[in-house]
């Protein structure tokens, strides 16, 4: 290699938070360096400070947040000993960062030129906003376009035209497409590689995913509660992981058991427990010529026995979520039947007490789905004293019971909790229980585990999978992750712009993908599917070259 | 445009129904006003000045509905009658007298507050936790918390009356308006501080809380992190993209302060007694002069409804996103 000078070294860094009771560490002696060029990967779950190295590159820590101690340097800049000045001088010419969310990256009341302009305006770049958005793949005529008007993928992709604006030698991706959907997640991680090649800058992926990092990182590093406990070449971890974390964090991804063959349920029960027909939502309806601006569901006719597991996987947009809301009673329908255990869903806003709550939903965001101003046992009371029939019931043995079910034992320790306290996984646990206190037929749970870090991602899937054994209760599983959906479905629907464009039993149709949509998915997924009859792995690359 | 349109079309039914209900509200009270100031005449006049007194108040016996379609041909022509205590000018002429002067303490108290308070809460919020931040919002909640003519009688006490620092009222000096020139327009805004200076005071507290709020929402938002990432000075990273942003609830608030602050203008008006719009109120309402009264309900109404317009318009060039429909 011609030039030495690593594109990132970190030696020894420590990262404090100042509470109350003192400094609270988060980032703990890491050392690492990035060679010009490399693509290194920083895997880990929530909370163990990854991302809090990545505001520390460019000196972007807040207070509470201090810098302990330990030394950074982008291609040789000391970036913790300069004064403020010269730190604001080489932020963006040296190292530049893309965070996670694409919705609020970008400034909502200027346009996407006026922003990478002002980028520009620094001087050093050597292309125009049209051809920095050109690099990226996006329509230059845009160049006028507000955030808002973009979709998720392309505000990200300005994001890193804007990163790569004044070619540094680092660029720091923090979660770039946790917000994004798989398809979207892989067009950007191939752009990414292909400006990497060309530019031969050096990134930083920070991310959960491991899967996604075997795809596109040339070398790993992950780390636990601050420290970094192993740095190994991709090859190598795939092959062996040194630390046990390393190890659990890699079989806590889901996969997908082909040796057991699918289960073929008959396909016309005498009574589903879900059924729509011809059914349709759409938005924007013009009263006068009776066109929508969207049709978001679009002649939907659907079948869900009793017992069993469906997977409604698509990309966001496709229609899934308003499928489900539709289902539960949450969203009325433009057009079209559905039926959920012999009834039409009633609309909330005219449930009666008596009322059968066949269906209930389990939400997708854990934070925002329990009010944190009230305990679980009252989460769990209200639940059950407005099912129906509640009267015969002995409320707390009914809570207790309910949690006993999802796992949280013993319950008498959780009943005094507030959300605040559970974790991730415990709180969509209390979501479960009370998506259950109704006795439903059917669980509606939108992307349950998509806001949960990977190691508890498949506890809360094996947990679904058993109350449907125990309880048998039928699941509507909405998601967007294939391999979730194959390892947890008995059947998978495909939803594409608000029908459904190919249905079957799960592993069928992973490995025999009809539909053109479907085989997209299934490409996108990072790692592959680890399909057994040989199936290449590595999808980026492949697309890539 | 389309918004702008919808607006527009919103603002023109609500002042229809603004002079709807000020034409329908005197009428359904029992012995409605201009026949109580026929009645206190009708044993000095004779038969003929009855009934030319009549006519000057449109007084007749036409179906309500008849002397509807009359009062709203009479506003659309911008006739208002004539005046009790003024008799016999046109109450326009005594409006007009007074409207600039309202206008120009209106637009100069609610612009300084806005852009006062903008600036202290955006200043609290950048260095959140400092002195200033301690210090500003409780004493502005507290001087918020005064009525208008109560810190508007306490302020005249001390500065026109007891220190003489400002004129003890008017908007001027001379008998009649001052001629356009410096001295003139000098003379003008020396006698606009103390009334103006009540306002904002009053009501500055809210634009400093509510900009401070916004301020602290925003600067926690991606944008802002990767503004400083990118390497911009705090200067530009302050002004192009955090107040830039948080001063739009500010802009909305500024439609619905517009209303607040008319009504408490009137009142320091009369403290002052400046010659604006309350003071002519005052004069209308101890003198019960009817047709001045309604009259000067109906501009006061058509005003805020103009201002909020204007600010709806102005909101569409700050706000791309209003734009094409969606919700900001």
């Amino acid at each position: 290699m011609p030039d030495i000078t690593p594109a990132l070294e970190i030696v020894d860094l420590s990262v404090g938070y100042a509470g109350e009771t003192g400094m609270v560490p988060a980032v703990d002696g890491v050392s690492f360096s990035i060679a010009p060029g490399e693509f290194m990967g920083l895997a880990g779950e929530s909370g163990c400070g990854k991302s809090t190295i990545a505001q520390s590159i460019l000196r972007l820590l807040r207070a509470p947040g201090i810098i302990t101690g330990g030394d950074i340097r982008i291609a040789g800049h000391d970036m913790l000993t300069s004064d403020e000045a010269k730190v604001r001088e080489l932020r963006w010419r040296t190292a530049s960062i893309v965070l996670q969310n694409s919705l609020t990256s970008l400034n909502p009341v200027k346009t996407i030129k006026w922003q990478l302009q002002e980028v520009l305006d620094r001087g050093g770049g050597s292309k125009s906003p049209a051809e920095l958005l050109q690099m990226v793949d996006i329509d230059p005529r845009r160049l006028n376009a507000f955030p808002h008007e973009l979709s998720g993928g392309q505000r990200q992709r300005v994001v890193i035209a804007m990163a790569l604006a004044l070619s540094p030698q680092l660029v720091i991706l923090d979660e770039p497409t946790t917000a994004l959907d798989v398809i979207v997640q892989q067009e950007i991680f191939v752009t990414v590689k292909a400006l990497q090649q060309q530019m031969g800058f050096a990134v930083l992926l920070i991310t959960h995913d491991l899967p996604l990092l075997f795809d596109v990182a040339d070398r790993i590093a992950v780390m636990k509660d601050g420290k970094i406990v192993e740095t190994a070449t991709v090859e190598a971890f795939r092959r062996h992981q040194e630390h046990p974390y390393s190890r659990t964090l890699l079989s806590a991804t889901p996969r997908i058991d082909f040796a057991t063959p699918d289960v073929i349920r008959p396909k016309d029960v005498a009574h589903p427990v879900l059924e729509t027909a011809h059914l349709v939502k759409a938005y924007g309806t013009n009263p006068l010529t009776g066109r929508s601006m969207l049709m978001a569901i679009n002649d939907v006719s659907f079948r869900l026995a009793p017992r069993e597991i469906v997977a409604l996987v698509g990309a966001s947009g496709s229609g899934k979520s308003t499928f489900g809301r539709m289902v539960t009673g949450l969203t009325r329908p433009s057009s079209g039947d559905i039926i959920v255990d012999g009834h039409t869903p009633v609309p909330v806003s005219r449930r009666r007490k008596s009322t059968p709550r066949a269906a209930q939903m389990v939400f997708q965001d854990v934070y925002g789905s329990l009010n944190p101003l009230h305990t679980i046992g009252h989460h769990l009371r209200r639940a059950v004293i407005s099912a129906p029939h509640a009267q015969k019931v002995d409320v707390e043995a009914r809570v207790a019971s309910l949690l006993t079910e999802v796992g949280l034992t013993p319950p008498a320790s959780y009943l005094d909790r507030r959300p605040h306290e559970l974790s991730g996984g415990q709180r969509q646990r209390v979501g479960l229980a009370r998506a259950l206190a109704a006795s439903p037929k059917l669980l509606v749970a939108d992307e349950p585990v998509s806001m949960l870090d990977v190691s508890i991602r498949r506890d809360i899937l094996n947990l679904i999978a058993r109350l449907r054994d125990e309880q048998g209760v039928a699941v509507l599983y909405i998601t967007h992750d294939m391999v979730s959906a194959g390892y947890i479905a008995d059947r998978i629907a495909v939803m594409h712009r608000g029908q459904i464009v190919e249905e079957g039993p799960a592993k069928a149709i992973l490995m025999h993908p009809q539909h053109e949509y479907t085989r997209r998915l299934i490409a996108a997924v990072p790692g592959g599917l680890g399909l057994p009859d040989g199936h290449t792995d590595n999808h980026l690359t492949e697309a890539t070259t | 445009m389309l918004y702008i349109a919808k607006r527009l079309a919103f603002y023109l039914l609500a002042a229809f129904v603004a002079i709807t209900v000020n034409f329908f509200l005197p009428r359904l009270t029992p012995g409605d006003p201009a026949s109580t100031i026929v009645a206190t005449y009708s044993t000095t006049l004779n038969e003929a000045s009855l009934n030319a007194l009549k006519a000057a108040y449109g007084l007749t016996n036409e179906p309500l509905w008849s002397q509807y379609v009359t009062y709203l041909g009479n506003i659309l022509h911008g006739d208002f009658g004539r005046s009790l205590s003024n008799f016999p000018a046109p109450v326009t002429a005594i409006i007009s007298a007074g409207f600039g002067w309202s206008i120009l303490l209106g637009l100069t108290s609610v612009l300084l507050s806005f852009v006062l308070g903008s600036a202290l809460g955006a200043l609290a919020a950048w260095r959140r936790g400092g002195l200033f931040d301690k210090l500003a919002p409780p004493v502005l909640l507290f001087l918020g918390s005064f009525p208008y003519f109560f810190l508007a009688l306490l302020l005249f006490y001390l500065f026109c009356f007891k220190l003489q620092w400002f004129p003890m009222g008017n908007a001027y000096s001379s008998v009649n308006p001052p001629p356009f020139t410096l001295n003139g327009i000098g003379d003008v805004l020396f006698h606009l501080i103390a009334p103006a200076f009540t306002i904002v005071l009053v009501s500055l507290g809210p634009w400093t809380l509510n900009m401070r709020n916004a301020m602290i929402g925003v600067l926690s938002e991606d944008y802002l992190t990767l503004a400083e990432a990118k390497g911009l000075k705090p200067r530009r990273v302050l002004f192009s993209h955090a107040v830039r942003t948080a001063l739009l609830p500010n802009v909305t608030a500024l439609g619905a302060a517009i209303g607040g602050v008319f009504s408490g203008q009137l009142l320091t008006e009369i403290v002052f007694t400046y010659p604006g719009l309350g003071y002519s109120l005052m004069r209308a309402v101890s003198s019960v002069d009817y047709p001045l009264m309604q009259a000067l309900f109906l501009i006061i109404t058509l005003s805020v409804l103009v201002a909020n317009f204007v600010v709806d318009t102005v909101y569409v060039l700050l706000d791309p996103r209003v734009r094409t429909g969606q919700e900001a």
